[in-house]
C-alpha cells in the first residue's frame, strides 16, 4: 500500500477512535479532576459527600451565570443541559448516600451538611420556577428538566432527614450506659 | 491463632449466609416479576435490574470483577425488559425513567473504580440505560403531544 492511502486510513482510524472515546464519555457529568479528587475521598463518607454537594453547587451556579449573562445564546436549551449536570451529580450524591447508609456508617456529620444543601438547592430550582422573566418557548425547552430536579430534592430532603434521624437515635442507643449487669440503666 | 481461624471461618459464613439470602430473594422477585401482569412487570423488572446493580458494586468492591460485569449484563437484561414493558403497558413510565437515571448514575459511580480495561462494560451498560430513559422519555411526552 502506498504511502496517502495508508495515511488516510490512520487518520481515519484516529478519528473514528476519538469518536468512540468520546460517545463512551459522553454522559461522564463530572472533570477528571473531580473523579481524582473524590478517587482520593472513597473511604470517606463526611469528605466524599462534601465534595458532591461542592460539584452540584458549581453545577448550580454555572447555570446562573449562564442565564445572567446577555451574550448567552440559546438559553433554554443551555438551561436544560446544565440542569441536567445538576442532576446527574445530585443522583451519585444520593447514591453514595444509599451505600453508605447499606454499610451502617455513621456520617450524620456530612448528612446534616448535605440537607442544608438540599434546602439550597431547593431555592434556588424554585427561584428559577418562578423566573418571571423568561419567555415561554424558552422554558419548554427545560421545564420537564426543572420539575424532576426539584421532584428529587423534594423526595431527598425527606429521605435524608429520615437517614439522619435513624442514625441520631442508633447513636443515643450505643451511648446508653451500662450497669454492673450489663443491662442499661 | 485457633481464635483468629475460627472468628474469620464465621465471618466468610456470614457472608455467605447473606449473598445466599439475597440470591434466594432475588430469584423470588424474578419469578414474581415472570409471572407478572404486564402492568406490573415494569416496576418489578426494574426493581430486579436495580438490585443486580447493587451486587455488581459490591462484587467489584470485593475485586470479584468477572462476576460484577456478569451483573452488569444481567441488569441490562432486565432494565430492557422493564423499559418494554412500561412501554407496552404506558404504565409506570416516569417511574422506569427515573430507575434508569439511578442506575446509570450508579453505573458511572462504579466505573471509576475500575482500570481502563474493565470499565469499557460498565461504561456500555451505563450508555444503554441513558437510551433507554431517551426512550422512555419519548413515549412520555408522545402521550402529551
Amino acid at each position: 500500500m502506498s504511502g496517502r492511502p495508508l495515511r488516510l486510513l490512520s487518520l481515519l482510524l484516529v478519528t473514528l477512535l476519538v469518536m468512540a472515546v468520546h460517545a463512551q464519555r459522553r454522559r461522564e457529568p463530572l472533570t477528571e479532576a473531580e473523579i481524582d479528587q473524590l478517587r482520593d475521598q472513597a473511604q470517606e463518607p463526611e469528605l466524599r459527600l462534601k465534595l458532591y454537594i461542592k460539584f452540584a453547587r458549581e453545577r448550580l451556579d454555572a447555570l446562573d451565570k449562564m442565564r445572567s449573562d446577555p451574550k448567552t445564546t440559546d438559553r433554554g436549551t443551555q438551561t436544560r443541559d446544565g440542569l441536567q449536570n445538576f442532576l446527574d451529580v445530585y443522583d451519585e450524591l444520593n447514591d453514595n448516600i444509599d451505600t453508605y447508609e447499606d454499610r451502617k456508617s455513621d456520617f450524620r456529620k456530612a448528612l446534616s451538611s448535605v440537607i442544608e444543601a438540599d434546602v439550597e438547592f431547593q431555592a434556588k430550582l424554585r427561584a428559577l420556577q418562578s423566573s418571571s422573566n423568561t419567555n415561554p418557548a424558552e422554558i419548554k425547552v427545560y421545564e420537564f428538566l426543572l420539575q424532576t430536579a426539584l421532584d428529587t430534592v423534594d423526595s431527598s430532603i425527606k429521605d435524608h432527614r429520615e437517614v439522619l434521624a435513624e442514625q441520631q437515635q442508633e447513636a443515643k442507643h450505643k451511648k446508653k450506659p451500662t450497669g454492673k449487669s450489663g443491662y442499661p440503666e | 491463632m485457633r481464635l483468629s481461624l475460627i472468628a474469620l471461618a464465621l465471618v466468610a459464613a456470614m457472608t455467605v449466609a447473606v449473598f445466599s439470602a439475597n440470591d434466594e430473594e432475588l430469584s423470588r422477585l424474578i419469578d414474581r416479576a415472570q409471572s407478572a401482569s404486564l402492568d406490573q412487570q415494569a416496576r418489578l423488572y426494574a426493581e430486579i435490574a436495580e438490585r443486580e446493580v447493587k451486587i455488581a458494586d459490591e462484587m467489584y468492591t470485593a475485586d470479584k470483577v468477572p462476576e460484577g460485569a456478569a451483573k452488569v449484563s444481567d441488569a441490562v437484561s432486565y432494565a430492557d425488559k422493564a423499559s418494554d414493558a412500561a412501554i407496552r403497558s404506558g404504565k409506570h413510565l416516569k417511574d422506569t425513567e427515573i430507575a434508569m437515571r439511578k442506575m446509570a448514575a450508579k453505573l458511572r459511580d462504579v466505573r471509576r473504580k475500575l482500570s481502563v480495561e474493565d470499565e469499557a462494560s460498565v461504561i456500555a451498560a451505563a450508555n444503554h440505560l441513558e437510551t433507554l430513559r431517551t426512550n422512555l422519555l419519548s413515549h412520555m411526552f408522545k402521550g402529551k403531544e
